[in-house]
């Protein structure tokens, strides 16, 4: 899900001229060594949010498609 | 309140008996019809409709026995055609028997079925009441099972944390060394800082649960969390399902990917992710994301000479 949209924003591997951020909660998926490295080849910065305030810090949460689904 | 329509159910009750009253008065017909001709022609010519009544008063008259059919033997005293009278007038009241019986019984099924429609809901009635002077005894409340905030600390205790991130994350944006020299090079934007908008995405997976109905359970009051027990074999139905969102920085939110539980060789083709389709699918095992596994003891193998240099290290 992830390589297209960083691909169509130029954050591909091996240019370097370009970082990206990318607002992730302490999922262990999210966490684990190999998403990181995937992530990194791309120029991307994992920014983790801090434990126990996902429901406060995440955007999905906050308004979008993912709190409708989580209240309905 | 459920009200049985009785009235459809007599009518359609009524609409078979009054087929089968049809079938056998039709059958009357043709039996009334067969001994009519066989009458005349032992009489040697066909009786006019008007002439009957006469005739009919002659052989009233006269008497004998006559041999109107191979299964209709009239008695010496009677003429066959008043015979054939009494054979339809017999007919018509088993007719007209039927129909009433057929209503009859349509009227009592109705009527059973309406009244166990009736002493079902007493029943259900009486449960409910039960139910709520359970709950009222033992303190147990109609909880919601659906995902709710289970934090046990207030916004207020976790105030300083959050605001600890966000400082990290205004020292991290306005940062002018990037991690990339290429990156650092270029001039910082003074509005967007180091990372531009349209390059900070935020990721999440949101669980979907499929179990309609199932929204609310009893659970001791304020308890802060609800046990439930998903309905079929295993626990896989809490969430079969993870719907995965992203959202750019510049406002726009990309195709969402759902994360389905099944099997790959399941997978319908029309299920593959495309680009083409607003939501692009995938199944995985469990239905969300998981750690990839550590490594299996076949690659952790190390020989024998190694191990050995390691624990004289």
């Amino acid at each position: 899900m992830l390589d297209p949209e960083l691909a169509a924003r130029g954050l591909v591997p091996g240019v370097t001229d370009k970082e990206g951020l990318l607002f992730l909660d302490n999922l262990a998926a999210h966490r684990c060594n190999t998403f990181k490295v995937y992530v990194k080849k791309r120029g991307v910065l994992c920014w983790y949010h801090s434990p126990g305030d996902t429901d406060v810090l995440q955007v999905v949460d906050a308004g979008s498609l993912g709190a409708i689904i989580k209240r309905n | 309140m459920y009200q049985p329509d009785s009235v459809n159910d007599v009518r359609s009750w009524a609409r078979v008996a009054s087929t089968g009253s049809r079938r056998h008065a039709r059958r009357t017909v043709e039996v009334v019809r067969t001994a009519t001709r066989t009458i005349d022609e032992s009489f040697g010519s066909p009786l006019p409709d008007d002439r009957r009544p006469d005739r009919l008063r002659h052989q009233m008259q006269v008497g004998g026995s006559l041999s109107c059919s191979r299964s209709l033997t009239c008695s010496l005293t009677h003429s066959p055609i008043l015979v054939l009278h009494q054979v339809q007038q017999l007919e018509v009241q088993r007719t007209q028997l039927d129909y009433h019986e057929a209503v009859h019984y349509a009227t009592t099924a109705a009527r059973r079925h309406t009244e166990a429609l009736e002493a079902r809901i007493t029943r259900l009635h009486d449960d409910v009441s039960l139910a709520r002077t359970a709950t009222k005894r033992h303190a147990v409340a109609l909880e919601r099972v659906m995902p709710r905030n289970l934090k046990s600390t207030t916004i207020q205790a976790r105030l300083p944390a959050i605001r600890q991130w966000h400082a990290g994350v205004k020292v991290l944006v306005q940062d002018k060394d990037g991690r990339r020299p290429a990156a650092s090079t270029s001039p910082v934007d003074t509005v967007q800082g180091r990372f531009p908008f349209a390059q900070r995405f935020n990721f999440d997976e949101v669980p979907l649960a499929f179990i309609p109905g199932q929204d609310y359970t009893y659970e001791d009051q304020g308890s802060a969390t609800v046990h439930i027990r998903q309905p079929g074999s295993g626990a896989l139905t809490k969430r079969m399902g993870t719907l995965v969102v992203l959202v750019c920085g510049d406002g726009t939110m990309l195709h969402p990917c759902l994360s389905s539980a099944a099997k790959a060789t399941s997978r319908p083709k029309s299920a593959l992710p495309t680009t083409k389709t607003c939501l692009s699918c995938s199944s995985r095992r469990l239905g969300w994301t998981t750690p990839p596994r550590w490594p299996t003891r076949a690659k952790c193998w190390t020989p024998s000479w190694l191990r050995a240099a390691s624990s004289l290290v």
